[in-house]
């Protein structure tokens, strides 16, 4: 015979339990106690409703209660659950061992839902015949009627929980451990106090007392019995108490945290929106007043002096750009970027946004060619912000490739092993975005570094091209944000190219 | 620029460089420019002698432009004078927003001379 031992104060502290044979041997020593294992308990009523805690989840690990040494205490039948009465001893022996049959296979590992049922049913159609058989002994043995109505009562409540239970099993981590504890420890309970109450009634009707005289008789008796019994379920809820009230508490400061954080970024999201304003707003008044005056609509000026208000109009766009560029970089640092991506013909929509470089192309003196594999088909894109890394690319290309030279943008399906680069999102086939030139290329220990900082290639061209190095940090947040990834591949006097990969077949939002 | 009338302009805005940059660029069309700073002073400007056409900054503390807008037009005294509001928010709500208020047009920021321009062109019947 197994026996699981099990303890309802034990319970809610260590939940994985370690299951021993009539010799106190461990039976399931390989069980793998380590995991950590969640069961919910639901608490039957009778007791303290108020305490009653539902769907809370408790977890072995507890740094001062080592998984090895958790052990669930008795429930087996021993003398004390015996009433004295034959018939109804053996039902319960037979209830007991049905619950601890169930709490062994149920507890050794995970069962499946047809077992779980099986057992279930098993056990509830015996419960049912066991209460219905208790009940008619109690009528026929003329117990007072007020005595069989409270019997009655645990009955029906046992019932209704165990019911409530089974129907509320999805919504439990463990609902094999639930009903085994919630079986276990209700058995206890009631043969110790209803049952055996019950059976002296039943004897001293039969010794010819009269039963209502036996009724209140008893009544004192058993209050004596249960109370240790009461005591320690009332420590037990105790205990689930505080703990509940632990609970709630640490959920309030998480609650509080989250608020504070949900704060912060608020802030962030405030202090991008004046910090944007308020870098722009001058500039626009510098670039709009040089405006009118390069235009001469405030009056004819020198030529020398129409060439300055010309340096104060482009230098105020080129700082235009970088304050747009940091304002951008700032919103995908702060994850403010949204992406909204939409199954789109690749080829077409690329060829769109690579026509807008072709007049530039030809004004730098530069051959732009766009190679887009014919059978691209629909990808889910995000038309902006590819729009913008490839500007980001292309721009760059243009600046650093000397007249003369090639710019192109090459859009193929590659598989994820072809993928050089971490990507965000994992996908079996990525869009290949690349944008290659023939310029001077990037020298080998610049280039790991490129896409992490606010680096330029190589001090030289970087004083010859203003520039922060922040669009290639926006072209990995913007390929991060599109749930792919970027790299960069360059020699020396080679040329350089500039990949991105985005997931075609994407797994996840 | 050439235009065949000169029309009276009331230009609003609280920021005294917008202020100056949006009157030079209608003035340098030929118009009679007046300015305000605020709303109080745009709708007191207004009961003094009625423009031609009103270009109506919308962030601005007190009355704002959207109030500005709605009183005018709730007004039949003022309600055909046509109004473009100016606005910092670039997206379709603000825009919307402006719209709903009555007036022509909505221009966002920053305000491109030529499309001014031709907005004003376009609402003076010009």
């Amino acid at each position: 015979m197994l026996y699981t031992k099990y303890s309802a104060r034990q319970q809610c502290l260590h939940v994985a339990p370690t299951i021993r044979n009539d010799e106190g041997n461990h039976l399931f020593s390989d069980h793998p106690i380590d995991e950590p294992v969640r069961f919910e308990i639901r608490y039957p009523e009778p007791f303290h409703p108020e305490l009653i805690i539902e769907n809370q989840t408790w977890h072995t690990e507890r740094p001062h209660l080592p998984a090895k040494h958790i052990i669930m205490e008795a429930f087996t039948w021993d003398q004390r659950f015996e009433t004295g009465l034959e018939m109804v001893d053996q039902q319960h022996r037979h209830l007991v061992d049905l619950v601890n049959a169930a709490g062994n296979i149920l507890l050794a590992d995970k069962s499946s839902e047809t077992e779980l049922q099986d057992l279930f049913s098993q056990l509830a159609e015996y419960a049912i015949y066991h209460f219905n058989e208790e009940e008619r002994l109690m009528v026929e043995a003329g117990v007072d009627p007020r005595h069989v109505d409270s019997h009655k009562t645990q009955h029906r409540e046992f019932l209704k929980q165990v019911t409530s239970m089974w129907n509320s099993r999805a919504l439990t981590a463990d609902p094999a451990a639930m009903l085994h504890g919630f079986l276990s420890s209700w058995l206890t309970v009631h043969i110790l106090g209803q049952d055996q109450e019950m059976a002296r009634n039943i004897a001293r009707i039969r010794a010819g007392e009269n039963s209502a005289a036996a009724c209140n008789a008893e009544t004192k008796a058993v209050d004596q019995r249960i109370a240790p019994l009461l005591e320690a379920l009332e420590r037990l809820y105790h205990l689930l108490s505080v703990q509940n009230r632990e609970l709630a508490q640490a959920n309030t400061t998480l609650e509080q945290a989250k608020h504070e954080v949900e704060q912060a970024s608020r802030g962030k999201d405030e202090f991008l929106a004046a910090i944007s304003h308020e870098l722009k707003t001058p500039l626009n008044h510098i670039l709009g007043f040089a405006d009118l005056l390069k235009e001469g609509l405030v009056g004819e000026l020198s030529a020398e002096q129409k060439g300055m208000a010309q340096d104060i109009f482009d230098a105020g766009n080129k700082q235009l750009v970088i304050v747009n560029s940091l304002i951008e970089l700032a919103r995908l640092q702060a994850g403010k970027a949204k992406l909204q991506v939409k199954a789109k013909n690749a080829k077409r929509m690329l060829e769109e946004i690579a026509a807008h470089y072709a007049a530039k192309a030809l004004a730098s003196g530069l051959i732009f060619t766009v190679e887009v594999q014919e059978d691209l088909g629909e990808i889910p894109l995000d038309r902006d912000v590819v729009a913008h890394f490839l500007d980001q690319l292309i721009v760059n290309a243009f600046k650093f490739t000397p007249a003369g030279g090639k710019v192109s943008l090459i859009a193929r399906h590659v598989p994820r092993s072809d993928v050089a680069a971490p990507v965000k999102i994992e996908a079996k086939e990525y869009l290949e975005l690349a944008v290659a030139d023939n310029g001077p290329g990037i020298a080998p220990e610049i280039l790991p570094r490129l896409f992490q900082s606010f680096v330029q290639g190589d001090g030289r061209l970087a004083r010859s091209h203003q520039g922060t190095g922040v669009g290639l940090v926006l072209v990995r947040l913007l390929a991060e944000l599109h749930g792919g990834g970027s790299a960069v591949q360059s020699e020396p006097g080679a040329g350089a190219k500039f990949l991105v990969w985005l997931p075609i077949d994407r797994q996840q939002p | 620029m050439e235009q065949t009338r000169q029309a009276t302009i009331l230009v609003v805005d609280d920021d005294e460089f917008n202020l100056k940059l949006l009157s030079k660029m209608l003035a340098v069309q030929g118009h009679a420019i007046r300015t305000a700073n605020s709303g109080e002073a745009a709708l007191a400007s207004v009961a003094e002698q009625l423009p031609d056409l009103i270009l109506l900054d919308v962030m601005m503390p007190g009355i704002d432009g959207f109030e500005v807008a709605r009183r005018l037009k709730a007004d039949a005294h003022t309600s055909t004078i046509p109004v473009i509001m100016v606005t910092a928010l670039e997206d379709r709500e603000s825009r919307l927003k402006g719209l709903a208020t009555g007036a022509e047009e909505v221009l966002s920021k920053p305000v491109n001379r030529a499309e001014l321009q031709m907005q004003v062109n376009r609402l003076l019947g010009i």
